[in-house]
C-alpha cells in the first residue's frame, strides 16, 4: 500500500474513530487504530493476521509477551502497547472499586480479583492485613505453569516472621480455569495454616480466582483448622 | 526513527523494565509517561506525563478524562487525546468480557456446532473448537488432516494455536462428507496426536467427534476413546 495511501486510510479511521466512537468500529479496524500508533508498517495486514491468530483483541491483550514478539512482525513497541491494555484495565479497576479492608470473603474475593486482572500465567501472592483487616502489604511467592505453582514454605515463613501483622491472606489465579481447588491446593492450604499457627500466627483464607469466579477456603469447610475456630472479625458466607 | 531520537535509549528501558516485571515495576507516573510514548512519539513525555497528573490526579483519572479537558494540557493536543480516549476504550472493553458467544456444553451442542462447521464440505479437515472454562467457544480453527497426519504443522505449532486461545479444553471435529460417520485409523491417529498434545500442555480433551453424511458420532460417548 502506498505511503500516500496508508496516511489516508489511518486519517479516515481515527475520524471514524472520533465521530462514531469505539463500538462503530470493527474489531479489525480496532486493532488497526491501536497498531497505527505504535508503527509505520502495514498495520491493516498486520491486525488481519494477528486477529485471525488469536481471535479476539482480549484474546491478544491476554497472551505471554514473549510468545507474540516471537512472530517478527510484533515489534517491542507494538507488544507494549497490547500489554498495556490489561495493565490500564487494572488501574481503572483498583481506581473504582478501591478495596483496602479485607473482613469478609467477599471483599477478599474483590481484592484478589482485582489483583490478577492481566496476569499472564498462575502467581501465588500472600497479603499481610493488621488486627482490623486492612492491607498492609503483598508480596508474590511465586510463578508456575498452567499445571503447578511451587512455593516453598520457607518464604512464606519468611513472610509471616518478617512482619508485624498476625493476619494473612493467601491467593492464586487460575487464568483460564475454574476456581475449584485441587488436591494440591487443598493441602498445601492445611499445610501453610498449620506453619502460620506454630509462628503465632493465623491464616485468614485462600482464595482461588479462576476466569469468572472465586472461591474462599474458608467458606468451603474442607479444611479442619478453619472450621474449628471462628475468625473474630472476618465475616464468611 | 528511534535512531535520531534522542530519547530512544531511555524509551527502549522502560519498555523492557515493562514487559520484564509486568504493570508492578513501575509507579503510576511512569506507565504514565510510558503510554504517552505512542500518543508523543518525539518528545520527552515525562513533563507532560507529570501535567497530567497535576490536573487529574491518577492515571486512572487521567484516562477516564473528558477529551476536551485532556487537549488542553501542555503537550497533549488533539491527538494526545484521542489516544488516551481510545486506550480507555481498549481497557474498559477488556473488563466486560462479552459472555455472549455459543455455551457448549452437551454433546448435542458440540455436535451440531461442528455440523455446521462441516456442513457444505466433502474436505477432509479438522476443526478445532477452543472452549473456555465455561464451554464457551473462544475460537474455531480448521485444518487439513492430511497437515496434521503427516506433520507439516508440528505438534509444536499445533500447540501454540492452541495456547494462544486461551483455551480451558478442546473438542475436535472430523470431517467424514457423505461417508459414514464412524472413525477410521486415520481418525483414531489425529485423536491420539491431540490427546498427546493436549495432555501436555494441561488442557483438557473433551471429546473427538465424527461428522458424516448429516450424522455425528461422539468418540467420548461411545467409548471409542478414553479422554481422561
Amino acid at each position: 500500500m502506498a505511503d500516500k495511501e496508508k496516511k489516508l486510510r489511518r486519517e479516515l479511521l481515527r475520524n471514524k474513530y472520533n465521530d462514531k466512537g469505539f463500538d462503530a468500529l470493527t474489531e479489525e479496524e480496532k486493532l488497526e487504530l491501536l497498531l497505527s500508533f505504535s508503527c509505520t508498517g502495514d498495520t491493516a495486514q498486520l491486525a488481519k493476521e494477528l486477529l485471525s491468530e488469536y481471535g479476539s483483541i482480549n484474546a491478544l491483550a491476554d497472551a505471554d509477551t514473549e510468545l507474540l514478539m516471537k512472530d517478527k512482525k510484533v515489534s517491542e513497541q507494538a507488544s507494549v502497547l497490547i500489554k498495556l491494555i490489561p495493565c490500564l484495565s487494572r488501574t481503572l479497576y483498583l481506581e473504582r472499586f478501591k478495596i483496602t479492608t479485607l473482613n469478609s470473603s467477599d471483599s477478599a474475593k474483590s481484592f484478589f480479583t482485582s489483583h490478577f486482572i492481566g496476569a499472564v500465567g498462575e502467581q501465588l501472592i500472600i497479603t499481610a492485613v493488621n488486627k482490623r483487616f486492612r492491607v498492609v502489604n503483598t508480596k508474590v511467592l511465586a510463578f508456575g505453569s498452567p499445571s503447578q505453582t511451587y512455593a516453598s514454605y520457607r518464604d512464606i515463613a519468611d513472610f509471616a516472621v518478617k512482619s508485624s501483622c498476625t493476619i494473612f491472606f493467601m491467593a492464586h489465579n487460575h487464568p483460564q480455569g475454574v476456581s475449584r481447588p485441587s488436591d494440591s491446593d487443598i493441602l498445601f492450604t492445611k499445610n501453610v495454616s498449620n506453619t502460620l499457627l506454630r509462628l503465632g500466627s493465623v491464616l485468614a483464607d485462600h482464595i482461588i480466582i479462576g476466569a469468572d469466579s472465586a472461591f474462599s477456603f474458608r467458606e468451603s469447610g474442607l479444611i479442619p483448622n478453619f472450621s474449628s475456630s471462628t475468625l473474630t472479625g472476618y465475616s464468611c458466607k | 526513527m528511534d535512531s535520531k531520537n534522542p530519547h530512544a535509549g531511555h524509551r527502549s528501558r522502560m519498555r523492557k523494565r515493562f514487559l520484564a516485571s509486568g504493570f508492578d515495576a513501575l509507579y503510576e507516573h511512569e506507565l504514565l509517561e510510558l503510554l504517552l510514548f505512542y500518543a508523543r512519539p518525539v518528545v520527552n513525555t515525562n513533563n507532560i506525563a507529570h501535567a497530567l497528573t497535576d490536573e487529574f490526579g491518577s492515571l486512572g483519572k487521567a484516562l477516564s478524562a473528558d477529551k476536551d479537558k485532556l487537549c488542553e494540557i501542555d503537550g497533549m493536543g488533539s491527538s494526545g487525546a484521542l489516544f488516551m480516549k481510545l486506550m480507555y476504550d481498549f481497557s474498559t472493553s477488556y473488563l466486560k468480557r462479552s459472555h455472549s458467544s455459543e455455551t457448549l456444553n452437551t454433546v448435542k451442542q458440540l455436535s451440531d456446532c461442528i455440523s455446521e462447521q462441516f456442513s457444505s464440505s466433502q474436505a477432509k479437515i479438522c476443526n478445532i473448537l477452543c472452549l473456555s472454562s465455561q464451554s464457551e467457544l473462544l475460537r474455531s480453527i480448521t485444518l487439513p488432516v492430511d497437515d496434521i497426519t503427516k506433520g507439516s504443522i508440528s505438534q509444536k505449532e499445533l500447540a501454540a494455536m492452541i495456547l494462544k486461545s486461551g483455551a480451558f479444553s478442546v473438542c475436535i471435529g472430523l470431517n467424514h462428507g457423505n461417508d459414514l460417520a464412524l472413525p477410521n485409523d486415520s481418525d483414531f491417529i489425529v485423536t491420539r496426536i491431540f490427546a498427546e498434545i493436549l495432555s501436555a500442555i494441561g488442557i483438557s480433551f473433551r471429546d473427538c467427534i465424527i461428522y458424516g453424511n448429516e450424522n455425528c458420532f461422539s468418540m467420548r460417548s461411545n467409548g471409542a476413546f478414553s479422554f481422561r
